[in-house]
């Protein structure tokens, strides 16, 4: 089966990276918010990483409990070795494009 | 500071555990976080974001759910299925009781809710009444079911509240219409003299034509789809011309429209409808003025939406009294009216004068509680039968609650057992009632149609009965059979508690009850029902028969010559003609009051009209004074006894007294000449009324006294007769004992009814009793081998299996009686001539009961104990 990853799942999956072991869904939520300077909803953030999830781009765990959240335990996220390829061929793909791009100025 | 609690709970209900934790750990962050700057954002927010998770994959798979209530009901279906197969023939006995149970419920069930849904499809039938009269004098109110001709056309003037308003008339001594159209002729009965807005008030659905401006002119005739194949067959019959004759003239109508008579049900069930003003009866009614008398017309009002019909009774009632006042004082009346809603008319009503034969409410409750009887008796075999084997279960239970299973777990498994026995009953108790539907119509007399299996109340009528009966079966087993105890059946020590074979005794009596008290009342209705057939009625009625003439021309003008050719038969005694004839219901009645009296002191007697030959053809003895001449046209009267005795006037003074009628000044007098003895001129429900006779040779319905065994010669002979004299209309006659028999109708369908439930009822308890006595025997099985190796003869074993269960119908008899008969005695109260209710009324059906019972029981007896004990005790 071909490996799909979504323009959305990968913007998650990137920044599940890059908290790498810290990720969770709020942290990325807001992380995403500021990033890309508009409201997300958390039901959305969801819906990507149990896709990817099951995908096996990520893997969870439960953390430790916080009083924030009404005792319930945070979920961490951290991106497996498929997932890191992937996103590593997301990344050369769009450079390798990037590049052919001729030099001409679009001011 | 806390989420919102119902879509916190929504959430928890649908999302899958292994997210939850997760998804409401998150959500209830942002919560707070956002709460911080405006809490009613974040709670909005939060419930979005949950409407948000509510899809597929955050969902708890429905495999998954609750998996395991659902793995155990298939395993109970499992187990109960075995267990059916296991023991076929009890399974059998019990689908067997069920489903024959069912199979009568379910009939009367439709039959009542088709009783219940009469005029219902009129389009706002809820606003639509009929409107009825009071009448009261001095000494007591008459309830009518229609009002004084002349009223309702000024009520629909007069008040705004009423939308529409029609009348519908029809003469009660006009049964036949003589339809010609070319050569073909037919006679129709039901027919109707109705208003032009006739239609606007009540719903049909046309055929052929249109159900506009229908009726708008006078000889404008609507027919029943019925009377349009008879006589158009599939042709087109809207514009055609029919001939109509009846005793009131010939007249020819256009037809402008056929409307479907099978579509809904209605207290009116015409077979055509004129325009009100047709003919000479439609002359009548034009010229009707009475606001008092004449209270000949059904009159129908639908009120506009929110009038207070209440209210608008009483207005009415005002109406009326006031323009009405001089008129109602002269008479001495006073009178009330009242709105009937339509939808209860058929059931709910049974006036004197109603348009057609009404249900019962009554009849239809007796109905419900006999076949409910008869259900309960099918549901308590399946209790008697689950418990006294419960000894076959008590392992399975056992292991069951050791295993974990709680008392409701029990509960549920044998309440799925007796759901699953009652479905299968039910399946197939539908086909057999398909089957059968024509028997059944038969028996209750009523049209109950096949479409009914197309209508979506029979599934609910299904769903209600396999939950109520599958309910009422299982409960008790279930409850006795989940209160074993683990310990002791599992030890092996498992005794049936007294109380449940009491129980079961109890329920086995009550059984018997009902069928004994269902035979009771056959043999009780079947008595009274002979006994009014056989009972003298005062006159002869043997060997007569009735000729009758429908057109008002031959009325008029061939009665004569067909007296004077009959009488010469020799096979012909006497003959008659008259209005009236045993079985027909007078539908005359006159004030009257003796010289000296006033109108306030008038007593109502009936009217008939007979010529010279009456009292002779139908040998009803004079007791004083002489009987009709062709001089008596001056309103001589003869009356009867009972005439005599309301009136005051002893019967040897009577001929030459006066009785008058009407309002000083403008009465009429009638001379008595004669006294008749009194006859039953009406059903036997009623006592003799007072009657009185004048004398009026052209009557309509001839009334033949013969003597002859040769009926098909005599009938050739009229018939012959009838051709020379009257040939334009069709030979018609019947018996006059028949048309006696047919005044007890109700009597005899209650009693085919009945009939039918006993038969039921006894079946079903026999299959209990035969189920219960094989166990018996199967229990008692070691016991009777070694009695029978100790001496005991069959007979003395058969006597021992068989004593207790004879025991229980005596009980059964002995409770039942008195209540048997008091509820007979009863319905014996509405016959005005009735038989006595006499012991063997009782001591036959206890017989029949015991007999009956020992057959079923003595199968299973005979059984047991001619077998081999040699085989039977070898075992241990």
């Amino acid at each position: 089966m071909a490996q799909i990853l979504g323009e959305f799942e990968e913007l998650v999956l990137l920044m599940v990276a890059a908290q790498h072991d810290e990720a969770y869904g709020v942290s990325i939520l807001e992380n995403l918010e500021e990033e890309l300077d508009k409201k997300l909803n958390i039901s959305a953030i969801h819906v990507a990483l149990k896709r990817m999830e099951y995908k096996g781009f990520v893997n969870s765990r439960f953390g430790g409990i916080t009083e924030d959240r009404g005792g319930r335990r945070k979920k961490y996220y951290i991106v497996t070795a498929l997932g890191k390829r992937m996103l590593d061929e997301q990344y050369t793909l769009r450079n390798g494009i990037y590049k052919r791009i001729p030099k001409i100025s679009f001011g | 500071m806390h989420p919102p609690k119902k879509a916190l709970a929504f959430l928890r209900w649908f999302c899958r555990e292994d997210y939850l934790e997760e998804i409401e750990g998150d959500l209830t962050e942002v919560f707070k976080k956002q709460h911080e700057s405006s809490p009613f954002i974040a709670k909005w927010k939060f419930a979005w974001s949950v409407v948000k998770y509510f899809r597929p994959e955050f969902m708890k798979s429905l495999k998954n759910y609750q998996s395991n209530p659902f793995d155990m009901y298939n395993h109970y279906v499992k187990i109960s299925i075995r267990n059916l197969w296991k023991n076929k023939s009890y399974s059998l006995l019990n689908i067997l009781g069920l489903t024959a149970g069912t199979v009568s419920c379910l009939y009367i069930l439709l039959y009542v809710q088709e009783q219940y849904s009469f005029d219902d499809h009129h389009k706002n039938a809820e606003r639509i009444f009929r409107v009825i009269t009071d009448i009261s004098t001095n000494e007591k109110t008459d309830r009518m079911a229609t009002i004084s001709t002349a009223i309702l056309p000024f009520i629909q003037e007069d008040f705004p509240e009423v939308e529409e308003a029609a009348r519908v008339l029809y003469r009660a001594d006009v049964n036949d219409h003589l339809f010609r159209v070319g050569d073909k002729s037919m006679y129709v009965t039901e027919g109707y003299y109705a208003d032009s807005t006739f239609f606007n008030v009540f719903t049909y659905r046309f055929i052929q034509g249109s159900i506009r401006h229908c009726l708008d002119k006078p000889h404008s005739m609507v027919i029943s789809s019925v009377v349009a194949a008879k006589l158009f067959g599939e042709g087109e019959a809207v514009n055609q011309t029919i001939t109509m004759s009846d005793n009131f003239g010939t007249n020819e109508y256009t037809i402008t429209g056929v409307f479907d008579y099978n579509y809904g049900r209605s207290h009116i069930r015409p077979n055509f409808i004129v325009n009100i003003y047709s003919g000479r009866f439609g002359g009548f009614i034009r010229k009707a003025r009475e606001w008092a008398w004449d209270n000949n017309a059904y009159g129908y009002v639908k009120l506009r939406p929110g009038t207070d019909a209440k209210e608008f009774e009483v207005k009415v009632t005002n109406y009326v009294s006031e323009r009405a006042k001089q008129r109602l004082a002269e008479l001495g009346y006073t009178k009330v009216m009242h709105l009937q809603p339509i939808q209860e008319i058929h059931v709910h009503s049974n006036l004197s004068s109603e348009i057609s034969k009404n249900s019962n409410a009554n009849f239809l409750l007796i109905l419900i509680i006999v076949s409910a009887f008869i259900q309960l008796i099918a549901c308590i075999n399946f209790m008697n039968l689950s418990t006294a084997r419960s000894a076959s279960r008590a392992k399975e239970i056992g292991i069951r609650k050791s295993a974990g299973a709680g008392k409701t777990a029990i509960l549920w498994q044998f309440l799925n057992e007796s759901i699953l026995i009652t479905v299968i009953s039910i399946a197939l108790a539908l086909p057999v009632l398909y089957l059968l539907l024509p028997y059944f119509n038969i028996i209750s007399q009523y049209t109950l149609s096949a479409d009914i299996f197309s209508n979506p109340i029979i599934w609910q009528i299904v769903i209600a009965l396999i939950i109520i009966t599958g309910l009422f079966a299982g409960s008790y087993p279930a409850f006795y059979l989940s209160s074993f105890k683990a310990i002791e059946v599992l030890k092996g020590n498992f005794h049936h508690r007294l109380s449940a074979v009491n129980l079961r005794k109890g329920l086995v009596v009550f059984q018997f009850m009902i069928s004994v008290g269902l035979i009771v009342s056959v043999m009780i209705i079947r008595n009274q029902v002979r006994f009014m057939q056989d009972k003298e009625l005062g006159f002869n009625k043997e060997q007569k028969l009735v000729i009758p003439f429908r057109s008002r021309d031959a009325i008029r003008t061939r009665i004569e010559p067909f007296l004077n050719a009959i009488t010469k038969l020799a096979a012909v005694k006497n003959a008659t003609a008259a209005r009236n004839y045993p079985g027909s219901k007078i539908g005359v009645d006159i004030d009257l009051y003796k010289t000296g009296q006033t109108m306030n002191d008038a007593k109502l007697i009936f009217a008939d009209q007979v010529d010279e030959n009456y009292f002779e053809t139908m040998e009803i003895p004079l007791l004083a004074g002489r009987g009709f001449t062709k001089a008596d046209t001056l309103g001589q009267i003869i009356i009867n006894e009972a005439a005599a005795r309301v009136l005051g006037i002893s019967i040897s003074e009577a001929p030459g007294e006066n009785l008058h009628t009407g309002p000083a000044g403008e009465a009429s007098t009638y001379p008595i000449i004669g006294v008749i003895k009194d006859f039953n001129f009406s059903s036997l429900h009623e006592e003799i009324k007072p009657l009185f006779f004048h004398y009026h040779p052209g009557n309509p319905n001839i009334i033949v006294s013969f003597q002859s065994n040769d009926y098909s010669t005599l009938l050739a002979n009229l018939e012959t007769a009838w051709k020379q004299i009257n040939p334009q209309e069709p030979f018609a006659y019947f018996f006059v004992d028949e048309s006696i028999q047919k005044q007890y109708e109700t009597e005899n369908t209650l009693l085919r009814l009945i009939n039918s439930f006993t038969i039921l009822a006894i079946f079903i308890c026999c299959l209990g009793l035969f189920g219960l006595a094989a166990f018996k025997a199967e229990q008692r099985v070691k016991e009777i081998g070694i009695r029978k190796i100790l001496g005991a003869t069959t007979t003395s074993l058969v006597a021992l299996l068989s004593k207790d269960f004879l025991w229980l119908v005596l009980i059964a008899c002995v409770i039942i009686t008195p209540i048997a008969g008091w509820a007979m005695s009863r319905w014996l109260q509405d016959y005005a001539y009735r038989i006595s209710i006499s012991w063997w009324f009782f001591v036959f059906p206890a017989t029949a009961a015991l007999l009956i019972a020992l057959v079923a029981i003595s199968f299973q007896s005979i059984k047991a104990a001619m077998a081999n004990p040699v085989k039977n005790l070898r075992a241990e």
